[in-house]
């Protein structure tokens, strides 16, 4: 049940453009991009890839994943939260007219530069406004065909790196048929017991997050 | 030099002792207000002593007084709160500004004015609207001596401007399918304007303005209301006042004050007699003002108010709104019990803070923050150097600027 619903939604989020936002602020080590409230969706999910144009020609992309989602309040949001009932009208005019800002914080996991894929940090971060858009079901299954990418994941500061990474592998688990999802599961808990083998507690809950 | 806040800090406390004494003095004259209060249930007796201030001998009475027959309603009265229409709309606006500044590298103001429109009954996306007017020319920025015009004039010219956009929307949704009638249409203030030609520029003609769009509003079909909120007024208690005293003690002399209950004010009254959602009875302000616009302009046209209960729950604390209505709302009991109802659920939207909701969205919309003008500023700058112009702020804002700046502050070393 819980397969069929997520890669129903996941598929949708492809099929609208996968469009997710516009760069706030950014650096070579990941970025924060920007939405309205009512924009969000299927495409705003933790552990999503994503992609942003590093260049105007769109030859040179970085790579990440979506590992947190903020909707700030305001004092009239939390005026409204105080109510008996939430009145509907002003539900609508909250989330279309009042443009409740959505930030999407993005860790960088790797490039594509002229259609090669490299895990390693981009060469440079992406301009201001930049449009983010989800990774295609043939970019994840391209960039996850080898899992040194790990290493940036499990390295980075101030994120939550173990769930970070488990939601990312399910995601990228789910663009496979059922064999390919259980061998490429397989394949990533051996990557993580090998580079997890002195935090054998931490290696535990990241494999009990990814079992098939 | 900075605020010496020790200096204030000390006038601060004293400030609230004197409130406080303020407030317990006040609590001594609610109960001989209350006892008059439920003494003024005789709707004649209140008449003739209305009659009285309103003969030739008496012109300092500004107290409240019931409307004429048939729609009087007994001042010791409250109104329950009805059932709102099943569908209706609510209509808000208001208005922001940018004073003229003369430090400015250009003169000029600006006026924005936002609407909101609410559809009451039905689960639809509310409307938006803002309408943002520069003035720069002389003839806007200059009275006809040349003088520059002063804040008051801008704010009675954005007041007009709120009411021809209010005026405008009604008239706008009375043509449209979609939209249920009801339409309620509030204003953010009262509705009793006095355009001062001493102060402000052409008052006249702001006045005929004024004027004008309450008539195209009630042409429109629409319910207006003003929403002035918490007031000290003390219409109710100047009348409990007048009643108070003897025939003979009824002259100007003893109505420049309210006697035993100066002080104390309407609101804080009615928060011991109103419940949760019950309004008081419709009265008029007995003023010149409101004499005027009842003889120039028409019947219709006096400006009516009813004190309502916004508060939601009858263990809440009581949350006192005046509510100011022309003449042809207040009497037509329909419209005022719809009025009343729609308030209310406009109130409670905005959960602790009883204020309705349609109207403090208008506020958003209206609202020109410091960045904003600071941005408009730059905009007029870059306007200006296009033209061949060299804009530059005057020495005097300059210097202060420099002075004004973010201050460093002096710090240990580790």
């Amino acid at each position: 049940m819980r397969d069929s619903m997520m890669a129903t939604t996941y598929a949708n989020g492809v099929n609208g453009r996968g469009a997710v936002g516009r760069v706030l602020r950014a650096s070579t080590t990941g970025f924060d991009c920007g939405t309205r409230g009512s924009r969000i969706d299927e495409a705003h999910t933790f552990g999503s890839f994503v992609k942003v144009a590093l260049d105007d020609a769109h030859t040179a992309w970085a790579i990440g994943l979506i590992y947190a989602i903020r909707i700030d309040d305001d004092p009239l949001a939390r005026e409204l939260v105080m109510a008996a009932g939430v009145d509907n009208s002003a539900l609508l005019d909250q989330r279309e007219n009042r443009m409740v800002p959505v930030e999407i914080c993005v860790i960088n996991i790797g490039c594509m530069v002229n259609g090669t894929i490299y895990h390693s940090l981009p060469p440079r971060p992406p301009m201001s406004l930049t449009e983010v858009e989800l990774c295609t079901d043939d970019e994840i299954l391209r960039f996850t065909d080898k899992l040194d990418f790990f290493r940036l994941v499990l390295s980075a500061r101030e994120v939550p790196s173990d769930e970070l990474l488990a939601a990312a592998l399910q995601h990228a688990s789910w663009k496979r048929d059922m064999d390919g999802r259980n061998r490429f599961l397989v394949k990533c808990g051996r990557q993580l017991a090998g580079m997890l083998s002195h935090d054998l507690a931490r290696l535990a809950h990241v494999l009990e997050l990814i079992r098939p | 030099m900075s605020l010496e806040f020790n200096q204030v800090v000390d006038q601060v406390q004293r400030m609230g002792r004197y409130l406080g004494t303020r407030w317990s003095s006040a609590a001594g004259k609610l109960d001989l207000a209350l006892e008059r209060f439920d003494a003024a249930c005789d709707l004649a007796l209140v008449q003739a002593r209305i009659d009285m201030v309103r003969g030739s001998g008496v012109s300092g009475y500004r107290g409240a007084a019931p409307l004429s027959a048939p729609y009087a309603e007994i001042v010791c009265g409250v109104g329950e709160p009805s059932a709102a229409p099943e569908r209706a709309t609510i209509v808000a606006v208001d208005g922001s500004q940018i004073y003229p500044d003369a430090h400015s590298p250009a003169l000029y103001y600006l006026v924005n004015i936002g609407a909101f429109i609410y559809h009451y009954g039905e689960t639809r996306l509310p409307r938006q609207h803002t309408t943002p007017e520069l003035y720069y020319t002389e003839s806007a920025l200059e009275d006809k001596d040349g003088r520059p015009v002063n804040n008051q004039t801008v704010n009675a010219r954005r007041t007009v401007m709120e009411l021809k956009a209010l005026a405008a929307r009604a008239w706008e949704l009375r043509d449209d399918p979609s939209v249920a009638a009801p339409i309620i249409t509030l204003h953010d203030g009262g509705l009793l304007k006095f355009f001062g030609a001493t102060e402000i520029t052409d008052a006249r003609t702001l006045e005929k303005d004024y004027w004008e769009s309450l008539e195209k509003l009630r042409e429109s079909g629409a319910v207006l209301a003003g929403y002035p909120g918490a007031q000290r007024a003390t219409y109710v208690v100047s009348l409990l006042h007048l009643l108070s005293l003897p025939p003979d003690q009824v002259n100007d002399a003893n109505l420049k004050t309210n006697g035993d209950l100066e002080g104390l004010s309407d609101t804080r009254l009615y928060s011991e007699i109103l419940n949760a959602g019950q309004r008081s009875a419709v009265m008029v302000q007995n003023s010149p003002q409101n004499y005027d616009y009842k003889t120039r302009l028409g019947v219709d046209y006096e400006i009516a108010f009813f004190y309502l209960n916004v508060s939601g729950e009858l263990n809440e604390s009581p949350r006192i709104a005046r509510i100011d209505i022309p003449m042809w709302v207040a009497t037509n009991p329909a419209a005022v019990d719809a009025l009343q109802a729609l308030i209310l659920h406009q109130c409670a939207i905005q959960g602790r803070k009883r204020y309705p909701y349609a109207l403090t969205r208008a506020d958003e919309m209206a609202y020109i923050s410091s960045t904003e003008k600071a941005q408009i500023d730059q905009l007029i700058r870059v306007s200006m150097l296009e033209n061949g112009l060299m804009p530059e702020e005057s020495e005097k804002l300059q210097t202060k600027g420099l002075a004004r700046g973010a201050r460093r502050q002096h710090r240990l070393q580790r």
